[in-house]
């Protein structure tokens, strides 16, 4: 179901999610960035505000001749909200026959995820996999996770996902350091989202193509009565997406990518980067699939009372890799830097049958120093089997 | 084999479905051939009394299931399904502490209440909780035909395992588990078994050889070799004297370092390799210890003929959840906890060979 | 061929050596047998043999006043004992001790040192066999050191 929509209809459908209890959550300007917080209207979301990202770089600004989303990835990603950066996984009180387990409540509130663009709403889907949610609410589910072995279901994650109305946005310009179509992450958006909407350019005032992925989708657009949308604003929605894509200022060849990390596992260019990574693990942070976390046991001053936190984690940390009674496996900046992008770009395809990285740029405009994914693949795959790109000894030996 | 899956009296949980599938040899590879789903706040344990728990938490389910590639995350090792709770422990009461070693307890567990962890297999570990401390990963290493009793071998590296070391009879520890592949005990039949474990790495072994010991005839030679620190740092020695008066398994043990008392053999266990008899071309190996005795002892078994995918290792990395979430065991394409510890090494060759991977 | 010489043939150490070497070391071998706890060589003394063990388990020990024996590596049947009398000043480093009842041949050093020098063919593939075993046993005793199973808590 496809419909059009003006400034007035998008309040009224924030309108109708906050009359069904849902709590909104969507990307706003805080502290000179996008952010992803709570709203309460449209006017919340980060309207007019544009942004230009380079490697390390991030500036906002407005622009309030333009359209109304022209806001690409912010300092924040879903991940927020979808695995939370802390949480407790159960507490425990000491008793005379050992410790008792105290019972938990949970979050039952629905809640509405407004603006996610479509490299978020497949990084989404990646989490999906990691954490065993599937998703009935869509006709044709993601990849299955057939060449996983553990099928591991996260209810904590499932819950969040099962009570979440997700309205996706889909780009008609990218971002400074944006690469979603050559990972196959967006602009598009498919699957994952009630409702998908798509700002239609030339328009004095915002005007927008909305789609109904799901039947809650569908529900919300009857509830609206909304204009049915035409084959002519079908066709602009497309171009202007079509054309977002075709326009990516970045791009990460992707074929055989898994293989070409293998075979150069020891490329001088890894040791060039960790020169320049400071494993600070901001891109980790940021990263909307970067999944990893530290399951920690704290206890009181009394030892009474116990808890088990989740929290997240960095691989860029260099305790990540502690072996119990040894040392830190990855102890190299180099070891670490390897290890996170190998994960997202060949370890990932083995773990889930897909790639890890959603081509948002955060990691490029985040990285302090810079370090731009897109280049360091470039630069492995330029130099494929070149001197200097394995571990085989130079021959000093003069004849 | 039959599979882990228990529901109580056999009545179906509302809301809960699961199909079982069998256990898996090495070598075979399909795609996933199980599907679940799950309610959204009931978990569940095996429960001896029929009844079932729902409490909240994560559930893992364990399958086995990867299309055939050479690179695969699939080490070729059994893996069972199983359903348990994930990050909640449950309660088990020390039964029986001794004392192996300076360092190194070995303590026998009860659960004590309805609620205990699924039957394990050999090469399994559980994630062992001291209140208030920690919680760390430990492998099992009493019999799987015991089910009442649940045996780990514990050594002192650290505040938590000195805690677990410290246990008396009567005290409750917390218990997450079974996780991880399995040795291959099914997949060893057939043909000649040989368990070469150094220091520590005896304790995940036990189980396996009480494995192949109960079902002697379908093998051929059974052989263990052990190594350890010195005559002091053996583990389970009258057990081993036990083992010994077995006429259909050889044993040799030997120490790195000896005093004038001791009379057996002083020498790493890849000194002893080749004084056994066995045939290369129809043998599973199986490894485990510290790394580097793990690499010369592969090195070794490899020189004499082994196969490398029937060369199984357990490994070791750092583990936090224990089912594949938190990332931390990584090891390339390995989620160690999940995909191993148990893996070939023609799964892992490429992964040992390269430093910090 | 003597049964001796058989029997040396079929010794792993000995694999594909020529027979009219076979013959030369056998005729340089003598047989000789050990009580439980009996001392075979001391450190120090002459090394004018070496040893393969038939069967029984020989200790190579260290002794020191204060540690009092330490055992470096016990040798079992088909293995070498002694590599002290390939070079001067051929003296024995450690001591040698039968922990069971010990048969062993010892080939006398003096005749084969003296054959080698003569016969350049047989001194090679002697010293390609020792050689090799050097190596692996070098490689075990570095492993050895390793201390791989020590406690890691207690501080390497």
């Amino acid at each position: 179901m496809k419909c059009i929509a003006r400034w007035g209809d998008l309040r009224r459908l924030f309108a109708l999610l906050q009359s069904t209890g849902h709590t909104l959550y969507g990307p706003k300007v805080a502290d000179s960035a996008v952010v992803i917080g709570e709203i309460a209207s449209p006017d919340d979301l980060a309207v007019g505000w544009s942004d230009s990202q380079n490697p390390g770089s991030y500036r906002l600004h407005k622009d309030p001749h333009g359209p109304a989303f022209v806001f690409h990835s912010g300092a924040d990603s879903w991940k927020r909200l979808l695995l939370p950066p802390q949480s407790t996984l159960w507490e425990a009180d000491r008793t005379a026959s050992g410790f008792e387990v105290l019972p938990s409540g949970g979050d039952s509130r629905p809640t509405a995820f407004i603006g996610m663009h479509g490299c978020d709403v497949t990084a989404m889907l990646r989490l999906d996999h990691v954490f065993g949610f599937q998703d009935d609410r869509h006709p044709s589910p993601g990849s299955p996770r057939a060449t996983s072995r553990v099928t591991c279901i996260d209810p904590c994650y499932a819950s969040i996902r099962r009570r979440s109305f997700v309205v996706g946005i889909q780009c008609t310009g990218p971002g400074g350091n944006c690469f979603c179509s050559s990972v196959g992450a967006g602009p598009h958006i498919e699957a994952g989202c009630d409702l998908v909407l798509t700002e239609l350019p030339d328009e004095p005032d915002p005007f927008f193509h909305i789609k109904a992925l799901t039947s809650a989708g569908q529900r919300a657009l009857a509830d609206l009565s909304l204009r049915e949308a035409g084959p002519e604003h079908d066709e602009k929605a497309k171009n202007a997406v079509d054309q977002c894509a075709a326009a990516m200022p970045r791009s990460l060849d992707v074929s055989g990518i898994r293989e070409l990390l293998h075979r150069n596992w020891d490329h001088s260019r890894w040791q060039a980067t960790a020169h320049r990574c400071l494993t600070c693990g901001n891109c980790t942070m940021v990263c909307p699939t970067c999944f990893c976390t530290n399951i920690l046991d704290e206890t009181d001053l009394a030892g009474r009372r116990a808890r088990r936190l989740r929290e997240w984690d960095s691989c860029f940390s260099l305790e990540f890799s502690y072996i119990h009674g040894g040392g830190n496996v990855r102890s190299s900046a180099k070891a670490r830097y390897r290890h996170w992008m190998a994960h997202k770009l060949a370890a990932w395809i083995d773990q889930f049958g897909e790639l890890g990285c959603v081509g948002c740029g955060r990691c490029i405009t985040w990285c302090p120093a810079g370090i731009d994914i897109t280049e360091e693949a470039a630069v492995i795959r330029e130099m494929d089997g070149a001197a200097g790109s394995s571990s085989e000894e130079k021959c000093h030996v003069r004849s | 084999m039959p599979t882990r899956l228990r529901e109580g009296d056999g009545a179906p949980v509302p809301g809960f479905g699961i199909s079982s599938i069998p256990s898996r040899q090495p070598g075979e590879h399909n795609g996933l051939l199980f599907s679940a789903f799950l309610c959204a706040s009931a978990s569940l344990r095996e429960s001896k009394k029929g009844k079932i728990s729902a409490r909240t938490g994560i559930f893992v389910l364990f399958g086995f299931g990867v299309p055939g590639h050479n690179d695969r995350a699939s080490g070729g090792a059994e893996v069972h399904v199983g359903i348990l709770n994930a990050m909640i422990p449950i309660h088990y009461v020390v039964q029986r502490v001794c004392r192996e070693t300076r360092d190194t307890f070995t303590i026998e567990l009860a659960p004590s209440t309805e609620e205990s962890i699924a039957a394990f297999e050999p090469g399994q570990f559980n994630m062992l909780y001291s209140f208030g401390i920690g919680e760390v990963p430990v492998s099992i290493s009493g019999d799987p035909a015991e089910s009442g009793c649940l045996v780990h071998t514990i050594r002192a590296v650290g505040p938590v395992t000195q805690a677990l070391c410290d246990v008396t009879r009567g005290d409750t520890l917390g218990v997450r588990g079974p996780f991880g592949t399995a040795w291959p005990v099914s997949g060893a039949v057939g043909g000649d078994a040989l368990i070469v474990a150094g220091g520590l790495g005896l304790a995940p072994l036990r189980p396996a050889l009480y494995g192949l010991m109960r079902n002697r005839s379908a093998y051929g030679r059974i052989a263990l070799i052990y190594g350890a620190r010195s005559p002091e740092d053996l583990l389970y020695r009258r057990e081993i004297e036990k083992w010994r008066s077995h006429l259909d398994l050889q044993i040799e043990v030997t120490v790195d370092g000896g005093r004038g008392e001791w009379r057996g053999h002083v020498g790493v266990v890849t000194t002893l390799i080749g004084r056994l008899v066995f045939d290369p071309a129809r043998t599973t190996a199986l490894v485990c210890g510290p790394e580097v005795m793990m690499r010369f002892t592969v090195l070794e078994l490899l020189k004499q003929g082994l196969s490398e995918d029937r060369v199984f290792l357990s490994l070791e990395r750092n583990m936090k959840c224990g089912m594949g979430l938190c990332g931390h065991c990584q090891l390339g394409p390995f989620l160690v906890c999940r995909d191993g510890p148990i893996l070939t090494y023609s799964a892992l060759r490429r992964w040992m060979d390269r430093r910090e991977a | 061929m003597s049964a001796l010489e058989q029997d040396l043939g079929a010794l792993p150490f000995f694999a594909g050596l020529e027979p009219v070497y076979l013959r030369l070391i056998a005729e340089c071998a003598s047989p000789a047998c050990y009580d439980p706890g009996e001392s075979i060589f001391q450190q120090g003394g002459q090394a004018d043999r070496f040893y393969i063990v038939g069967e029984g388990r020989v200790a190579l020990e260290i002794f020191s006043s204060d540690r009092g024996i330490l055992t470096i590596q016990t040798l079992a049947s088909r293995e070498v004992v002694g590599a002290s009398w390939l070079f001067p000043p051929y003296i024995w480093q450690y001591d040698a001790r039968a922990l069971e009842f010990t048969r062993l041949l010892a080939f006398n050093a003096v005749c084969l040192r003296a054959a080698c020098d003569q016969d350049h063919d047989l001194g090679y593939d002697l010293m390609k066999r020792f050689a090799r075993l050097m190596v692996e046993r070098l490689n075990a005793a570095r492993f050895q050191l390793l201390d791989v199973y020590a406690n890691p808590a207690s501080g390497r």
